[in-house]
């Protein structure tokens, strides 16, 4: 049945879509105001809040939002990777392998540069994390930890913002666009009951 | 005609007169820092107390350019009074002390005091007797 | 979009991001209206008699150690005399304690007091987190140690020293990472 009469499905719900932006603004403010510190560590617990929100709605969330909808294998997504880059790769609706080892990445890598940071913090008594275990942390240490990966980070968002562009591309679609409008062209035998579940991903 | 031009020159010659008269008058009247502010006044009365010789301009000047040490009120103040001055190590201006220059200059006991402590210390390695504050300040604030 | 999600679970994700950026954005404004206030609380009487001759030092760069140390030593006072009197010592020392005891979020004048041995310096640019700070600068000029009170006119390049505001970004133009790498 074609869908052209119809407007392109929702895949990202409202608030994912908030949370990416959220997401993109307050690590952009910590990063660059790197030395306003209560400015800084301001940002950077909103950060962690915002990834605790999104693990959170990443189990009780709507299908797309769910880890379960788009978890897979390193595997697969280098799989996936290759079919990119000989423009095979299949469409997915929701996120795909690639576009899934990219958010794991950016989470765990935000989870370790904001805990470093609130380690910092509590060195000085300061934070949910002062006179814990944390105080006895060597301060340079901590401080070089934070700063690698902040700037891991970066790279990584980098190689995200690219990655998106070149699916886009391969696809011929708006990427950025349907993180904000949340619609996108639906799939062949797209349907409300099972989504994009192909059994194989590797075939068309 | 002699009568009209005649009136003229006595004009003239009483501007002239008149003009000159009042320069003298002005060159002789003493410049507005020579009366000191209350509180230098008030000062030099306690400093009279216990110094033994009356202040003189002459003392003063001699203490506050003496150099002990390569050491020297000049050190910092530089050679005039009414210049801008700077420390010696952080370069940190500091503003002339000549009250004719500088008004704020010796209207604030306290400040006089601490700066007499402290730098009489650095300058001389100990504190300046009652004659020695006495003729520095009668001679600066005049200046 | 696939809405297959309960109105409770509707109601526990608006609620929980919006109270995420409700304290994200209200922490930004805030920040933002002070941005160009003195970090550190001033005291008039402080910058009197310790910024006569140099730059009043921010207080909480100077660790209670360092203080007591510093206000020991008035008469020598690193070879000038900064004698006071006692009225004034107590008012400032009391100053200084109520700072210290005060202390906030971390700013970069608390990072400087990080790791400092139990009998810290008298100088603040003798600090190992400063040096490490700084080391940058000695690279960019390409010598291997500064010269003695080269770095300790920190407003020569930190404009807003005075206020506690010591950011990279907010040097002198011409100075400071920035300028660096746009020679």
């Amino acid at each position: 049945m074609k869908q052209q009469t119809e407007k392109p499905p929702v895949v990202w719900d409202p608030l994912v879509r908030l949370f990416h932006w959220s997401l993109f603004f307050f690590f952009f403010l910590a990063y660059l105001e790197d030395d306003w510190l209560s400015l800084h560590g301001h940002a950077g617990y909103t950060v962690m809040l915002l990834v605790l929100f999104r693990l959170i709605w990443g189990v009780i969330g709507t299908s797309h939002a769910r880890f379960a909808d788009f978890v897979t294998t390193p595997a697969v997504a280098i799989i996936y990777l290759k079919q990119l880059f000989s423009r095979t790769a299949e469409r997915h609706l929701g996120h795909n392998p690639a576009g899934t080892a990219m958010i794991l990445l950016l989470l765990i890598l935000m989870i370790i540069t904001g805990f470093s940071g609130m380690s910092l913090f509590a060195l000085e008594g300061s934070g949910p994390l002062a006179n814990t275990f944390v105080a006895s942390w060597p301060g340079y240490v901590l401080a070089d930890v934070h700063e690698f990966f902040a700037n891991f980070t970066l790279i990584a968002v980098i190689v995200h913002i690219v990655g998106v562009l070149l699916t886009s591309l391969v696809h011929k679609e708006n990427l950025p666009g349907t993180m904000i409008t949340g619609r996108k062209r639906a799939v062949p035998n797209w349907s409300n009951k099972s989504p994009d579940k192909c059994p194989d991903k590797r075939h068309g | 005609m002699p009568r009209q031009t005649s009136w003229i020159k006595n004009l003239t010659a009483d501007a002239a007169f008149s003009a000159i008269a009042a320069i003298v008058v002005l060159l002789l009247l003493p410049p507005p820092s020579a009366v000191a502010s209350d509180t230098a006044s008030a000062m030099l009365e306690e400093f009279k107390l216990i110094a033994a010789a009356p202040f003189s301009l002459q003392a003063g000047n001699a203490t506050w350019t003496r150099v002990l040490n390569g050491r020297s009120c000049t050190s910092c103040h530089t050679e005039s009074v009414l210049a801008q001055g700077s420390h010696e190590k952080t370069g940190k201006v500091i503003e002339p002390m000549a009250p004719s220059v500088n008004p704020q200059r010796l209207t604030d006991r306290k400040k006089i005091n601490k700066w007499f402590l402290r730098n009489c210390k650095w300058t001389f390695g100990r504190e300046c007797t009652a004659q020695e504050k006495g003729n520095i300040l009668f001679w600066l604030s005049r200046q | 979009m696939n809405t297959d999600i309960s109105r409770t679970r509707w109601f526990i994700g608006i609620a929980l991001l919006g109270a995420v950026l409700v304290f994200g954005l209200s922490g930004v404004v805030s920040n933002a209206r002070e941005g160009d206030q003195p970090r550190y609380e001033q005291n008039a009487l402080y910058i009197e008699e310790c910024g006569a001759c140099h730059l009043a030092y921010p207080p909480p760069l100077l660790p209670t150690k360092t203080w007591q140390g510093i206000m020991a030593s008035l008469e020598d006072h690193f070879g000038d005399n900064a004698e006071m009197d006692e009225e004034t010592t107590a008012h400032l020392d009391s100053y200084h304690e109520r700072l210290v005891l005060q202390k906030g979020a971390p700013t970069l004048m608390s990072q400087m007091l990080r790791d400092l041995p139990d009998d810290p310096p008298l100088r603040v640019t003798e600090f190992p987190s400063f040096l490490r700070a700084h080391e940058v600068i000695a690279q960019q000029l390409d010598i291997e140690e500064f010269a003695e009170g080269f770095l300790s006119p920190c407003a020569d390049c930190h404009r807003e020293a005075a206020d506690g505001i010591f950011d990279k970004d907010r040097l002198h133009p011409g100075y400071g990472p920035q300028a660096w790498s746009e020679n």
